[in-house]
């Protein structure tokens, strides 16, 4: 059974066509040209290399009479050829490190550059943000304070009416002074946000512990010895406290409550 | 080469120089030949194409042979991808790849049908199992040309042989 398959398959041997060996070693050619291209292709670089031969043998001969016949001394036509090429590699390996120092330059610069710039992008952004952060939190502070100062104001020049018997012309200048050391207390609170920035601030202490000392300097000025009698000493008629100045305990929303914590936070001793 | 007494091994032979290639191709050209005729069908003429690109690859790529498989078999790859791409470049004749399942009878000859048959056996049954009957290779220069142990080179030549077999039953059965 084995012979019978056996030589079923041998009966089935493709036979090689004659010559088609020689053809193929042909256009391969291995004879130093393995690693070559197709026949058509050699044929073809062939044509090419006789033809840059032509050229480059007119060209060696035309440098090698020009000059014996110029000078009628001898050239070593190789040598300058390798002179040539030599300055030429240090020149290609000059320039190119050159450019590659230039270009790492450029790139360090857009790099610093891009830094830069970015970085002042996000500054710019954070200052901005918090310039109107600032900004909502003052108006904001400084509407309650005129708010609330208004009726306070009123109500303290009502019972200074009732109690020391104000005239008209007291009562019209203990308004003015009122009110003047309200815009005061208004500046001191605005310029903590503008000048500040709203961060820590302990002289805010001495700064209205000051006002209202100048404040109950000009209102004894104001009343008659028999009124200061009755007025405790010192009046106490403007609060020396940063506390009393705080924004308003009835939060509407979130900011209200940052404004009032970080009063009550950075105006600490 | 068979009865050439030539028993390089092949890795020494898979150098650059001309004299490993000419060497390699004295030995192989046969083999590979007929292993494109069998992949591609058995246009001749197509296959000599095939053949010639073939050695022209292997020519060019032999630098990078390594021996780490047979010539043979390293050689053949190369083919099959050359056949691969000549299909690839012309309408695959109908001829190519006459499925066992056809009737027997219907006027093809005889070897035809075995190639058929052949085409079906896996690569790495068929190659010895040629090498064998249509090169006359022994099993050691079958061990060399594939890169396999002789034992290995043995079994597959009774699984070829067997596969052969259950095939062509298959065919005749039909």
């Amino acid at each position: 059974m084995n012979q019978d398959i056996e030589h079923l398959i041998r009966s089935a041997k493709p036979i090689v066509p004659a010559g088609a060996r020689a053809r193929t070693l042909e256009s391969v050619e291995p004879e130093g040209a393995v690693g070559s291209t197709p026949a058509f292709v050699r044929v073809f670089l062939r044509v090419a290399a006789l033809v840059l031969l032509a050229v480059c043998s007119g060209i060696v001969a035309a440098m090698l009479s020009a000059p014996a016949q110029s000078a009628g001394e001898p050239v070593d036509v190789a040598a300058q050829i390798a002179d040539a090429r030599a300055r030429l590699d240090s020149l290609e390996q000059t320039s190119l490190t050159n450019r590659i120092a230039n270009l790492q330059s450029e790139l360090s610069a857009l790099q610093a550059e891009r830094n830069s710039v970015f970085e002042r992008v996000i500054k710019e952004a954070i200052v901005e943000h918090e310039q109107q952060q600032m900004a909502e939190w003052r108006e904001r502070h400084i509407r309650h304070v005129r708010e609330h100062q208004a009726v306070e104001r009123e109500a303290t020049i009502r019972r200074m009416r009732d109690e020391l018997d104000l005239t008209p012309e007291q009562e019209k200048e203990v308004r003015a002074l009122l009110v003047s050391t309200d815009k005061q207390a208004e500046a001191l609170i605005s310029g903590f946000y503008t000048d500040r920035h709203a961060r820590h601030d302990p002289s805010m202490h001495e700064k209205f512990e000051k006002l209202a000392e100048e404040a109950d300097t000009k209102l004894t000025a104001l009343l008659d010895a028999q009124q200061r009698d009755q007025m405790n000493e010192p009046t106490g008629i403007v609060s020396a406290e940063p506390e009393d100045w705080a924004p308003s305990f009835e939060f509407r929303d979130g900011t209200d409550v940052d404004v009032y914590t970080n009063w009550i936070t950075v105006t600490r001793e | 080469m068979p009865g050439s007494g030539n028993e390089d091994n092949d890795a020494s032979l898979g150098s650059a120089s001309p004299d490993g290639f000419q060497d390699l191709f004295e030995r192989y050209y046969d083999a590979v030949f007929r292993q494109i005729v069998l992949l591609l069908g058995r246009d001749t003429a197509a296959a000599e194409d095939v053949a010639q690109e073939t050695w022209w690859r292997i020519a060019r790529s032999l630098k990078t042979f390594e021996g780490r498989s047979g010539f043979y078999a390293w050689a053949c790859r190369i083919a099959s991808n050359e056949v691969k791409r000549w299909w690839g470049k012309h309408k695959r004749p109908t001829a190519v790849g006459p499925e066992p399942s056809e009737d027997p009878t219907d006027g093809r000859d005889q070897a035809e049908l075995v190639h058929a048959v052949l085409r079906r056996i896996p690569e790495e049954f068929r190659q010895p199992l040629l090498l064998d009957l249509w090169e006359g290779y022994s099993q050691r220069e079958i061990s060399e040309a594939l890169g396999l142990p002789e034992g290995t080179v043995k079994s597959r030549l009774f699984r070829a042989r067997e596969r052969f077999r259950e095939l062509w039953d298959e065919l005749n059965e039909q």
